[in-house]
């Protein structure tokens, strides 16, 4: 078991939090940048030293403040891949790779680097320097270099930050197979919602050092226990729907919520038809009406009831029933230009691309 | 590169450069046109006391290289990465050198290792006297010389992102394999480039030496000693020396150029 806690202040950040991640998990630690959330990571790896705390890692204690317990970093058994991925400018992937391998026989560090490099698809770039690498490459030569010497734990810092939309999305996927594959618990690090939402196990929302949520993704989405979570997350709708029909001419597909006659147009995605998915829609891209509008572009027009209008300072954030709740952020002037009011008929109209697939 | 137009305003304009130029130029080509003028280059080499003074100086100075490398390194890099009780002192203590005339320097050291001090009588007795031997002379190089290496070491370990020995700590590396395996290779080009710099600086050590070693052929009497001992009597060996000491300084030179380039590809 991996799992901890700490205290530590430094500057404006007075961060506690308490964690645990289960074998062959991703645990996520997501919240805006000055959450703390690299704090965390560099007092796991043993490369700060937190003012109180106790951590553990693969069931070992490694540090302890009330026992003055801190082992230096090489004894920790920890796999780190910070944000820059760091890797070691003079050597070449290969040599990255095979640097934490150290007292084996040089056979088995051989074959070790090998195997790592095919399943990291690296093998033809082994001789190459870590400059002439492209942003994915990179990021998997960091992931192999850490997951060699077989930590108890991995610790990934915002590993997709410096990788476009799509390659990110793929290479999302190959974590989550590797460490299925090597059942090596993690702790990831994102300010990205999608990628909390699409690689966490569970989840330790962070805002300012506090711990303000914490457990599966989902259901942290479905029922955001704070306005703060629903606030940074800020995805305020979120959907299981069915796949009934793709579009891939028009880069869409139709999707329905189980026993509602209700139509949803999502963006195109890797799920097939017949299966079950997550989408979900921010409040703020949802936009009502108090008549049936006429030529929209917008391909998603939700007739319901006015269910909740409730102040959400500076908006007011309008609940309609249309078969599922949909959450809508509005100003003010426009309730009142609307005359919108609770039980009156109201549309929601949503554009297909925003929606997110949050998990397929 | 563009290459700069000839025009006479551009001349103009760049007339203090070039004059410049001319004025480092000149002696140059004067001190090499003269010594092969007068000739006997081969003959000075060959002269017991030019020979002396040539292998006296590149053993001094190899023994002071060596102790302000194994010495300097690990102070430029407890410079570089920590902020320990009185940093700022011995920063300052490091590079005072640099700002002191080197006959200040010697002078400095032979009131302190001297008979008349209490720290040289007190090595007296055991049997260690420091002031006009070869030992001397070794003092005086590394006393001038040092600076130049440990302040370029600490600038080259400071642009060594501590990021990567902190990655290689979390693979399982000492500290003592971290600093063997990322942040010395890492920082070597400036580590290099500035023990050229300070090797020149040893070569070409005069005042501080003349203070506290004395002049003594065979035994303190380096190159630029033996420059001015030489210009007294035979001027074509004075000059077969300075040639020889200007070859070694601008290979120096040339080894700095060539290891800034390499960084440069580098990228560091």
């Amino acid at each position: 078991m991996n799992q901890g806690w700490i205290q530590h202040r430094l500057g404006n950040l007075d961060l506690q939090v308490r964690w645990e991640a289960a074998p062959s998990e991703i645990l996520v630690l997501f919240g805006p940048s000055g959450a703390g959330k690299t704090t965390i990571l560099r007092a796991i790896a043993g490369l700060l030293q937190p003012q109180a705390g106790h951590i553990e890692v693969g069931g070992r204690p490694v540090f302890d403040s009330a026992q003055r317990l801190s082992l230096p970093p090489e004894r920790r058994r920890v796999g780190y891949v910070p944000q820059s991925y760091a890797l070691f400018p003079h050597l070449t992937v290969r040599q990255n790779v095979a640097y934490g391998l150290t007292g084996l026989p040089q056979r088995e560090v051989e074959e070790r680097v090998a195997s790592l490099l095919t399943v990291f698809g690296l093998t033809g770039l082994a001789e190459r320097s870590p400059r002439n690498l492209s942003g994915g490459e990179a990021q998997r030569t960091a992931l192999a270099r850490a997951l060699a010497p077989q930590p108890q734990l991995l610790l990934l810092d915002e590993p997709f930050a410096a990788l476009d939309a799509e390659l990110r999305r793929a290479l999302r996927r190959e974590l989550r197979t590797h460490v299925a594959e090597r059942q090596a618990p993690t702790i990831l690090v994102t300010h990205d919602r999608e990628e909390a939402i699409a690689l966490g196990h569970s989840l330790i929302v962070l805002d300012r050092g506090r711990q303000v949520a914490e457990g599966p993704p989902l259901s942290l989405l479905t029922r955001p226990s704070t306005a703060t979570v629903a606030r940074l997350f800020g995805i305020e709708n979120v959907y299981r729907l069915r796949v009934l029909a793709r579009h891939p001419r028009e880069g869409t597909m139709e999707a329905a919520p189980e026993s509602k006659d209700l139509r949803l147009v999502l963006p195109l995605g890797d799920a097939p038809e017949g299966s079950w998915l997550t989408a979900g829609v921010p409040a703020t891209e949802v936009l009502v009406a108090s008549q049936e509008p006429q030529g929209l572009s917008a391909q998603n027009l939700l007739p319901g009831v006015t269910a909740v209008i409730e102040e959400s300072p500076p908006h007011i954030r309008v609940t309609l029933d249309c078969g599922v709740p949909v959450v809508a952020l509005v100003t003010p002037r426009a309730v009142e230009r609307l005359g919108l009011a609770v039980g009156q008929r109201a549309w929601a109209v949503i554009k297909a691309s925003s929606f997110s697939l949050l998990a397929e | 590169m563009k290459p700069l137009p000839l025009t006479p305003w551009s001349l103009l304009g760049n007339a203090p450069a070039i004059l410049y130029l001319l004025f480092i130029g000149i002696p140059f080509v004067a001190l090499f046109l003269r010594a092969i003028a007068l000739g006997g280059l081969g003959e000075s080499l060959s002269d017991p006391l030019v020979l002396r003074s040539l292998l006296l100086s590149l053993v001094t100075s190899l023994i002071s290289m060596g102790i302000v490398v194994i010495g300097g390194t690990p102070l430029a890099y407890a410079l570089a990465r920590s902020r320990f009780l009185g940093h700022r002192l011995v920063d300052a203590l490091v590079e005072l050198p640099l700002v002191l005339p080197p006959v200040v320097a010697g002078l400095a050291m032979l009131m302190a290792f001297g008979r008349q001090s209490p720290l040289g009588r007190a090595m007296e007795e055991v049997g260690i006297v420091l002031p006009f031997t070869t030992a001397a002379v070794v003092f005086s190089q590394i006393f001038v010389s040092a600076p130049f290496y440990i302040r370029a070491a600490r600038l080259g370990f400071q642009a060594v992102d501590a990021t990567y020995e902190d990655l290689s700590r979390t693979l399982g590396r000492s500290p003592w394999d971290t600093f063997r395996r990322i942040s010395l290779p890492l920082a070597l080009p400036s580590l290099l480039g500035g023990l050229a710099l300070a090797w020149a600086r040893a070569l070409s050590e005069f005042g501080a030496t003349l203070m506290f070693a004395g002049n003594f052929p065979g035994v303190t009497q380096t190159m630029p000693l033996a420059i001015l001992s030489a210009l007294e009597s035979d001027l074509s060996n004075a000059l077969a020396l300075a040639v020889i000491l200007t070859i070694v300084s601008v290979a120096l030179l040339g080894a700095i150029a060539f290891l800034s380039a390499r960084r440069e590809r580098i990228g560091l």
